[in-house]
């Protein structure tokens, strides 16, 4: 069982890693995310379920909290660079180039 | 460390106070200021009447005032002290400097009533007492050189007092870094003691005890030193022309200057620090000569100069190189004798001139505008004659026994210095004098006599007349001032002995000073147009005189050449390292971020490249520390 957990959460991670790294899009991107935020979640979920600790769950909650936030105001952002008729793609999004 | 007597401390905390509350009444009274210095000047002198009344009964007074150390550097027996040493000597400096310097600023109130800068002359002029006051009762070289430093500052102020002149404010200048150069010398004594001592608070008893066991080699450089820093104060061959150029200053500063504060310092310093000197192996020899020739050099420019304050000025140069004579040939009693009766006569002779040219309307005064004034100005005729023949060495007049004592000295040893003792001797009698005929007898046919010439008002003659009668008298107490010299002396006694009446002396001494009296008669009244026609009939020796026989040109082509050699110097430093290092800068920075930048590529995935790097390198680390 723990084998699968920890499987499952780590191949959630890197596919979010790497969708973050790679991909393009912003959308994607956001997804990416999630998805390494939801990876990260259910390890913490599987240990707060062995060891019967509430905390640890409480701490899930809140990062699926956080998760549900931060989709929020990227979402907001990404509507926003569509508003200003930028493409809603990372390489649009040049300003802090050096 | 005996109890400090009150009067000890008066003597430093009276100038103080009266700077403030006169630095206090500048700013809405400044016509007032002169009176607390008054106060102050007459509290000084009470001071010092009682604390020679105290040396000469209790002897030496070393007091502990303050004690500085340097304990924060490690392994450092630094001290430094702030104390008062009251001897014989210092009873002696501060009956000089309190009764001379008191009476010029009394004189001063009259002679600076019109000038518009009243008030600051008074706290400049009080600011240069009380550095020497201070000078005088430091009882270590670190203090002492305090003191020396504030001396040379008020100088500076002083002597570029009319700072409108561009004169005075190159002869302020030059003063300055003249004295700066000799202060050098006194710096470097300084450490030198220091690092052989240990302690840098060593007060004059403890270090003159050491003296014996110092290095011999080590002490002929701290002996040479020091009368390197005294040739500056005290305006010795090499550096004493700044002294004839500080002429610029108003003529009660050159009054001060020459008769009781900033000459007199080296001269001090030179007996101050005589334990150290008499064993420095040819020191004293190297002062003997450098003064007598300093002495002869000086009265031979002075024989024709035609400015009052001038001629005044290198007959000080010429009297201090007497008194150094007299030290380098241990006669530092002798020497200080002089110190006290030149400080009287020529502080008198001084404020004569002052009268003269304050008659007149004019910062200084030339012999041909001043000639005849003997039925004019009656008080300044009597004072001056009698600073004359002070000067000159005329039995009885207090000179003659200073200066008795020096040639008397100089006749015992020999040879050269015989005979520079006697060509003084001549020569000051000769300049003197020929003063003395042109100013007030005549007028020649050259000379344009002045108009409205008028005695100077009472507060000006009072004081005159006051350091006239010093100048008659001083030298009368001579067996008192013996005695008062030797309580508390550190070194061998006999170099304080000032010899008694001698036959041989007064001849000699005499003789040549009635020659040159007849000579200086015969060269104003029955020729008197010689004393303009010699320099166009033989213009080469005009030249070289003028020229003070090329020591100034030598010592200014010295300083250039050291200029040129420090500019050349700087100037490669400067431009390679200083300016490699600021110019280098910038491009190596620019390089550097240009590197930097290429990170920076604003794409989002690459940020989130280095996001993840750094997390991942963060918890290897984490792990490893587990």
């Amino acid at each position: 069982m723990t084998l699968w957990a920890w499987g499952v959460s780590l191949f959630l991670f890197f596919s979010g890693l790497m969708i973050v790294v790679l991909r393009r899009q912003l959308l994607l991107m956001l997804l990416g995310l999630e998805l390494m935020i939801t990876g990260a979640n259910i390890i913490l979920v599987y240990y707060g379920g062995l060891r019967s600790d509430a905390d640890i769950l409480g701490a899930a909650l809140l990062i699926l909290a956080i998760a549900a936030g931060e989709a929020v105001v990227g979402l907001a952002l990404i509507l926003r660079a569509y508003n200003l008729g930028l493409e809603p793609e990372a390489p649009a999004l040049r300003e802090l180039k050096g | 460390m005996t109890h400090a007597p009150l009067s000890l401390l008066l003597v430093l905390i009276a100038p103080i106070l009266a700077l403030a509350v006169g630095g206090y009444l500048y700013s809405f009274r400044p016509r007032l200021v002169h009176w607390p210095m008054l106060a102050s000047c007459a509290v000084v002198f009470l001071s010092a009447l009682r604390l020679a009344y105290l040396v000469s009964t209790g002897g030496a007074v070393d007091v502990l005032l303050y004690r500085w150390s340097a304990a924060w550097a490690p392994g450092s027996s630094w001290l430094v002290d702030f104390g008062l040493r009251l001897d014989g000597l210092s009873a002696m400096m501060l009956l000089l400097v309190s009764t001379v310097g008191g009476l010029i600023h009394l004189y001063s109130v009259g002679y600076m009533e019109e000038d518009e800068s009243f008030g600051r002359f008074f706290l400049y002029f009080h600011f240069f007492y009380f550095s020497m006051l201070g000078l005088v009762v430091a009882d270590n070289y670190v203090q002492m050189y305090l003191f020396w430093e504030l001396v040379g500052t008020a100088s500076y102020l002083l002597i570029g007092f009319w700072y409108h002149k561009s004169s005075a404010r190159r002869a302020a200048l030059q003063a300055f870094l003249t004295n700066r150069i000799g202060d050098l010398g006194f710096l470097a004594a300084v450490f030198i003691l220091m690092a052989i001592v240990g302690r840098g608070d060593s007060n004059f008893t403890d270090l003159f005890q050491l003296g014996a066991a110092i290095n011999p080699r080590w002490l002929a450089w701290v002996g040479f030193l020091l009368f390197w820093a005294a040739t500056a104060k005290s305006a010795q061959f090499p550096l004493y022309f700044w002294l004839p150029d500080a002429m610029e200053g108003p003529t009660p500063v050159s009054a001060l200057m020459h008769a009781a504060t900033m000459v007199t310092a080296g001269i001090f310093l030179l007996a101050r620090s005589w334990p150290l000197i008499s064993l420095a192996v040819g020191v004293p020899q190297l002062i003997a000569v450098v003064g007598a020739g300093t002495a002869i050099g000086s009265a031979i420019v002075a024989v024709t100069k035609t400015d009052l304050k001038r001629i005044l000025a290198y007959s000080t140069v010429s009297h201090l190189g007497i008194m150094a004579m007299g030290i380098g040939l241990g006669k530092v009693g002798g020497a200080l004798f002089h110190l006290l009766t030149h400080g009287f006569f020529k502080a008198t002779l001084f404020l004569c001139a002052g009268n003269i040219a304050h008659a007149l309307h004019k910062p200084t005064a030339d012999v041909s505008e001043a000639g005849g004034l003997r039925k004019r100005m009656p008080v300044t005729f009597a004072a001056f004659t009698i600073a004359a023949f002070s000067l000159a060495g005329i039995y009885p007049f207090a000179g003659f026994f200073s200066k008795d004592a020096i040639i008397g000295a100089a006749l015992d040893r020999g040879g050269g210095m015989a005979v520079a003792g006697l060509v003084i001797a001549f020569l000051s009698a000769l300049y003197i004098f020929r003063m003395l005929f042109l100013v007030f007898f005549g007028p020649r046919s050259w000379q344009k006599p002045p108009e409205h010439p008028h005695e100077a008002g009472l507060v000006m003659a009072v004081p005159v007349s006051l350091l006239a009668a010093g100048a008659l008298m001083v030298g009368w107490g001579r067996g008192g001032l013996v005695d008062l010299l030797l309580r508390g002396w550190p070194g061998n006694v006999s170099a304080l002995a000032i010899p008694g009446f001698e036959w041989p002396s007064f001849f000699a001494g005499s003789s040549m000073v009635l020659l040159g009296a007849g000579v200086a008669y015969v060269l104003t009244t029955v020729m008197p147009e010689w004393d303009v026609t010699w320099k166009k009939s033989s213009p080469a020796l005009a030249g070289l005189i003028e020229a003070d026989f090329g020591v100034k040109s030598a010592v200014r082509s010295a300083v250039e050449g050291t200029m040129f050699v420090a500019r050349s110097i700087g100037g490669l430093f400067d431009s390679k390292v200083v300016d490699g290092a600021v110019e280098g800068t910038g491009p190596a920075i620019r390089a550097l971020s240009r590197r930097f930048s290429e990170a920076v590529s604003g794409s989002l995935n690459d940020y989130l490249w280095w996001l993840a790097a750094g997390a991942a390198a963060l918890l290897g680390w984490a792990l490893k520390a587990l």
